[in-house]
């Protein structure tokens, strides 16, 4: 029977039908046996179908491209996927959940890295950043193949590649990513998006065909698998690339946002503090985990003997706090005076075991070759008539020795009686080693008894340390308010803009790519770049691109005054701050000296209050006036380097203004446009080695303190009412540093005393003392080709970057979209010719 | 295949010859052995296929090119994705200065290093989980075999159309391929052999007959939560494989690796010579790695120098997270496949309910 059947299979020859046509049947045109034909089933006789069962719709429905669709259908995932997860779990897990598990899992990896990474990050902006860049990193992943495949495909192509359809179980499947399960019987037709024929007709398949249903399907299989494998071989660089641009992109967006919100709590802060601090009362707070630490401290030992260690251990808790070496030294020392041990007292008892004491030691020392101890050795009434005359008491009195001067006294009494008794009996230089003996002795004998913890010593430590949390709970906020505005950190206000008027620098002078390049390699390139373009600005003719130029740089740096004052008329928050600090001081400084006068002299002058205001040397070295000094110094550095800048731009201006015939005046003006910008410190020691030519050097630094050209006066005026009036403060403050006689170099470059006292009136009463290379730096401001090459260095790296990796995402995107045109086939049977 | 006199030429079945140049001998889909040797062979035939052979055919729109094909193309987005991201972090950085380049040098080695380990903790991190299963109850997840697949052809006289995927027996946890784990060797009692072991293993085989029935909804919940566990904890590890290349002391590593810390043979050396010096310089770079990787390990778990609160026990929070991953998803599975047994011995017909037989 089989036999038969492969007889007559093999016999067949094509288009004949192995069974009479007694049913109307397709006939078939085998494609092996048909070169050049597609194996379609062409349908030339058809089943008449009309009143017969046709297939029952398709229980699942494609979802739409809509945003409506995308956002309902996003909840719906996210409560997929925690169904799944538990399914997971409990052993009853799907397929289609645990491939969707995956994602789960790479979403959990991905913000546990950017945990770890932020943990230790130390700016709140670098945290956040990190979060920021593995958002950018899986929305890349979404994004990519919506913008680079669907998106162009859709165009060119007519339908959607990446359509997406919930099956008859409820799942969210891709329509195509299977080739073999594409579920057509969802294309009703309903929608345009559905109809095979409409999306046919956009694919410009022939209308003619026979079966074209079929052929449009086949279209649409063959152009998604290729988008689909597309979409693999682009992905791999494509989203990185992405992903970090767009954290790129994010990163100025998140830097502000964050700068804006940490300067207005921080504004807050200050204005609040500083209210509080200025009121009548002392509304100030305490570390409430230390100040329980101390009362327990306190509390534990009451009534008991108390020595070093527990005063350590005082000392110890308040560490915790407060972290300055020298204020705990001061409170170390304070805390050991108010708990002093009683006086000692030189009774009977305390005279003999020092005469016994003296007679022991002077035994084991084996004077004079053996003389008789007992003559040697005082007795008592010996040593009582020497310490009534030493101290005009009567004979046996008992002396309390409650000051050192007294016990150096009654040493040097002892030592002057064995001096006596000593002197024709041995040779001198064994006199010497008694004395140190007799010394040692007398100490030990005045042994203090160890002090104990009263009531009234309790109670006088705890309101002296409490003072001492106060300050330091209050210096911590107010440290802190400073750290956002001037801190020695990137994200600080002052770095924030000193970063800013960076790139308004680059800007304004026009400095492209390729200056940049040259410019951060050396400080002599920066400095001929500077030069360069500061002489085309300065040119005649030019007028309105100096103004420009000198305009959004001067803007730049106005923000930082907008800043640092906050935006209440009338008030600066900056100086609010200072004020608040200051009176910090004040107020602590009122309390300890209350604690002194009633703690019944426990306290007589407090250590920890020399070091934290030192009155008695006018502040020097003390902890106020370093914190002070520090920041007003800090401020009044970049404020300098600012206004050196444009004080450069001011000077190239005026130069160019110089008829060319003056020989000197030109001389003049080139060695002061070097100097603006390029000279450092050591430089204006030297006198910018003008070799002790006075005159010329006046006439140099005339030319660089004095005279303003017109325009810069304009613009200044322009940007707001204090930045002429910092220019010229500035100035003033150059002058009074390169404008006195002194001779050259010195050590410490000394200015006259006149000088000294027009910069305090300027400036800072905190800076006293000798003018210090420091404080030159500080007034006269970072050599500006020096600022230049900085920038240079930064921007170009960065500038670098960004152009590297966006020409390749642009180059991928290219590429991936330019694909969309060779897919599909050119197959002339099917397509319309265009 | 058919000759003039219309004899036939060829067969028919499944089992047909296989031009030479197929590469392997089986010719229909059989078991793999779950060992490194295997392991190795499978990864370099799909790494092969992902980058050489499956991309060609899915840019062309072939028929064949099923959905295996797709998530095996699956693999080179991750090659070259991690690839790219060396790139991002340290493509740029020769056109620095040399300070700039010697910074930025410093964070993009530690970041390649990073995407490196990344992959190999997500790779390796599964067996923390599978093999305990495994020894548990004695049901591999990982068991992988070689699938033989005929395709379509699409061009006349076209005969290569054998296809081999290297697939894993419970990749599907809805329909595993339970037909590949009977034994046909034709001893009856061998016949259920794997199922027999695996009833053993969890301590209910005395109770069941003809096991395979009872045990297959067993290994598929044992499945599900194993490869649950495996999708988590292996991205978690990841995360810590992460976090461990960027400590501090890989610095020593990268710097023995530096050219500029490669010792020279002297001049006018000998071959032998400047062998030993490749020795000895490949000793310390040697060394060097070990070293670091000892000292970061202890960085990761203590934190940096001078680190307080969360930057402190970061290292150890991520560590533990990934570890507890794994126990957990280990004892859930185990736990899980030991009461699903019991349930399936205790699942006997109940002889007092009544049913009508039609």
């Amino acid at each position: 029977m089989y036999g038969d059947l492969l007889q007559d299979y093999l016999n067949r020859t094509p288009g004949q039908p192995k069974v009479a046509p007694d049913v109307k049947t397709p006939s078939y045109t085998p494609a092996l046996n048909n070169p050049g034909k597609k194996g379609y089933l062409t349908v030339t006789d058809t089943i008449d179908i009309e009143n017969k069962v046709k297939p029952d719709k398709g229980q699942g429905h494609l979802i739409d491209d809509t945003l409506k669709d995308k956002i309902k259908y996003f909840g719906f995932d996210r409560k997929y996927d925690a169904k799944a997860l538990v399914d997971g779990y409990n052993g009853r897990a799907k397929d289609h959940q645990l491939g969707r598990l995956n994602d789960v899992g790479l979403l959990a990896g991905g913000i546990a890295i950017a945990s770890y990474i932020a943990a230790s990050k130390q700016t709140p902006k670098a945290k956040v950043m990190e979060f920021v860049g593995l958002t950018s990193f899986l929305l890349a992943m979404k994004v990519w193949p919506k913008v680079a495949i669907e998106i162009p495909a859709k165009l060119v192509h007519g339908f959607n590649v990446n359509k997406q359809y919930i099956d008859d179980q409820g799942r969210k499947k891709s329509v195509f990513q299977d080739s073999q399960y594409i579920p057509w019987d969802l294309y009703t037709g309903e929608k345009p998006d559905e109809n095979l024929s409409l999306i046919g007709d956009k694919m410009g398949i022939k209308k003619d065909i026979p079966n074209r249903e079929e052929v449009v399907k086949d279209q649409m299989r063959k152009i998604a698998t290729q988008n689909n494998a597309l979409w693999m071989l682009s992905a791999g660089v494509a989203t990185p690339v992405l992903g970090a641009l767009g954290a790129c992109a994010a990163e100025g967006v998140v830097d502000d946002a964050i700068e804006n919100i940490r300067d207005k709590k921080a504004n807050t802060k200050i204005r609040d503090m500083f209210r509080s601090l200025v009121g009548a009362e002392d509304t100030r707070k305490v570390n409430t985990k230390t100040a329980d630490k101390i009362s327990g401290l306190l509390s534990g030992k009451q009534g008991a003997a108390v020595d070093e260690a527990f005063i350590d251990s005082l000392t110890e808790a308040v560490s915790g706090e407060v972290k300055d070496s020298k204020l705990l030294e001061g409170v170390k020392a304070d805390l050991t005076q108010i708990l002093r041990p009683s006086n000692p007292v030189l009774n009977g008892e305390a005279k003999n075991k020092i005469l016994n004491n003296l007679s022991s030691e002077l035994e084991k020392m084996n004077l004079g070759n053996g003389i008789n101890l007992s003559e040697v050795i005082p007795n008592m009434e010996e040593l009582d008539a020497r310490l009534s005359e030493a101290f005009r008491t009567p004979v046996g009195e008992t002396i309390t020795v409650n000051s050192e001067a007294k016990a150096k006294q009654i040493s040097d009494v002892l030592e002057t009686l064995m001096q006596d008794k000593l002197y024709d009996k041995v040779p001198k230089e064994e006199i010497e080693k008694v004395t140190g003996t007799v010394r040692r002795v007398s100490v030990g004998g005045l042994k203090s008894s160890s002090a104990t913890l009263t009531a009234e010593s309790s109670k006088t430590i705890s309101s002296y340390l409490n003072e001492v949390l106060k300050f330091q709970e209050t210096h911590k906020g107010l440290d802190e308010c400073m750290n956002v505005k001037i801190g020695a950190r990137e994200d600080s206000v002052l770095a924030k803009n000193w970063k800013r008027v960076e790139k308004a620098l680059a800007k304004s002078l026009g400095i492209t790519d390729k200056e940049l390049k040259a410019a951060r390699l050396g400080r002599i390139n920066a400095e001929e770049l500077f030069a360069k373009k500061l002489e085309q600005l300065a040119a005649a003719g030019n007028e309105e691109n100096y103004k420009k130029a000198l305009d959004s740089l001067a803007r730049e740096m106005d923000k930082l005054n907008i800043k640092l004052n906050g935006s209440e008329a009338g008030s600066s928050v900056i100086e609010d701050l200072f004020g608040a600090v200051d009176k910090n001081y004040e107020t602590t400084k009122k309390g300890i000296n209350r604690v002194a006068g009633e703690s019944n002299g426990a306290l007589s002058r407090s250590k920890f209050l020399e070091a934290l205001t030192e009155e008695r040397f006018e502040g020097a070295g003390s902890h106020k006036n370093n914190f002070v000094t520090g920041a007003r110094e800090r401020i009044n550095s970049v404020k300098s380097t600012y206004n050196r800048i444009i004080n450069a731009f001011d000077v190239f201006k005026r130069a160019g203004a110089i008829d060319k015939a003056d020989k000197e005046a030109v001389d003049v003006a080139n060695k002061v446009k070097d100097v603006v910008l390029n000279a450092h410190s050591k430089d204006f020691s030297e006198k910018f080695f003008t070799d002790n030519n006075l005159s010329f050097y006046k006439k140099i630094y005339n030319f660089m303190c004095g005279g303003k050209a017109k325009e810069t006066q304009e613009v200044l005026d322009g940007v707001s009412a204090a930045m002429n009036g910092s220019l010229d403060e500035y100035r003033k403050k150059l002058y009074n540093i390169v404008g006195n006689d002194a001779s050259k170099i010195k050590t410490k470059h000394t200015v006259t005393e006149n000088a000294e006292k027009l910069y305090r009136e300027g400036g800072s009463v905190y800076s006293k003392g000798e003018a210090t290379a420091n404080k030159i730096f500080n007034s006269i401001g970072k050599a500006p080709s020096e600022f230049l090459k900085d920038l240079s260095q930064k921007q170009y790296n960065s500038n670098k970057w960004l152009r590297t990796f966006g020409a390749i995402g642009a180059g991928v995107f290219a590429i991936t979209t330019a694909a969309q045109f060779a897919f599909g086939g050119k197959d002339d049977a099917i397509k319309e010719v265009k | 295949m058919i000759s003039a006199n219309n004899k036939i030429n060829g067969s028919f079945s499944a089992k047909i010859d296989l031009p030479q140049n197929s590469g392997h001998s089986a010719d229909e889909t059989h078991l793999s052995k779950n060992n490194l040797r295997t392991n190795t062979r499978r990864f370099v035939q799909k790494t092969g296929a992902a980058f050489i052979e499956c991309p060609p055919r899915g840019l062309k729109g072939d028929p064949n090119f099923d959905f295996y094909d797709f998530l095996t193309l699956g693999t080179v987005p991750y090659a070259v994705g991690s690839l790219t991201f060396m790139a991002l972090f340290n493509g740029v950085g020769r056109h620095f200065d040399s300070f700039s380049k010697s910074m930025a040098a410093k964070t993009g080695n530690k970041l390649a290093l990073g995407v490196l380990f990344y992959g190999i903790a997500k790779g390796l991190s599964k067996n923390l989980i599978t093999k305990p299963v495994k020894w548990a109850t004695g049901v591999d997840t990982e068991m992988p075999f070689e699938n033989v697949v005929y395709s379509i052809p699409t061009k006349p006289g076209e005969t290569n159309i054998t296809k081999i995927q290297q697939r894993k027996v419970f990749d599907s946890v809805e329909f595993p391929r339970f037909d590949l784990l009977y034994d046909n060797s034709g001893d009856k009692n061998q016949y259920m052999k794997y199922y027999d072991s695996v009833a053993k293993r969890l301590g209910v085989h005395d109770d069941m007959s003809a096991s395979d029935a009872k045990i297959k909804p067993v290994i598929k919940d044992i499945v599900s939560r194993t490869t649950t566990a495996n999708h988590i904890s292996s991205y978690l590890w990841a995360a810590t494989g992460v976090a461990y290349a960027l400590q501090q002391p890989w610095d020593g590593f990268f710097n023995a690796l530096s050219s500029k810390a490669w010792k020279r043979a002297s001049g006018n050396s000998g071959m032998a010579e400047k062998l030993a010096n490749v020795g000895s310089n490949l000793k310390r770079i040697g060394s060097g790695f070990a070293d670091s990787a000892i000292e970061s390990a202890k960085s990761l778990w203590n934190g940096a120098n001078g680190a307080t609160g969360l930057k402190k026990h970061a290292g150890k929070i991520v560590l533990g997270v990934a570890l507890a991953s794994s126990v957990l998803g280990a004892t859930n599975a185990i736990i899980g496949a030991r009461k699903k047994a019991q349930q399936q011995k205790a699942e006997v017909i109940d002889r007092t309910k009544q049913t009508t037989v039609m």
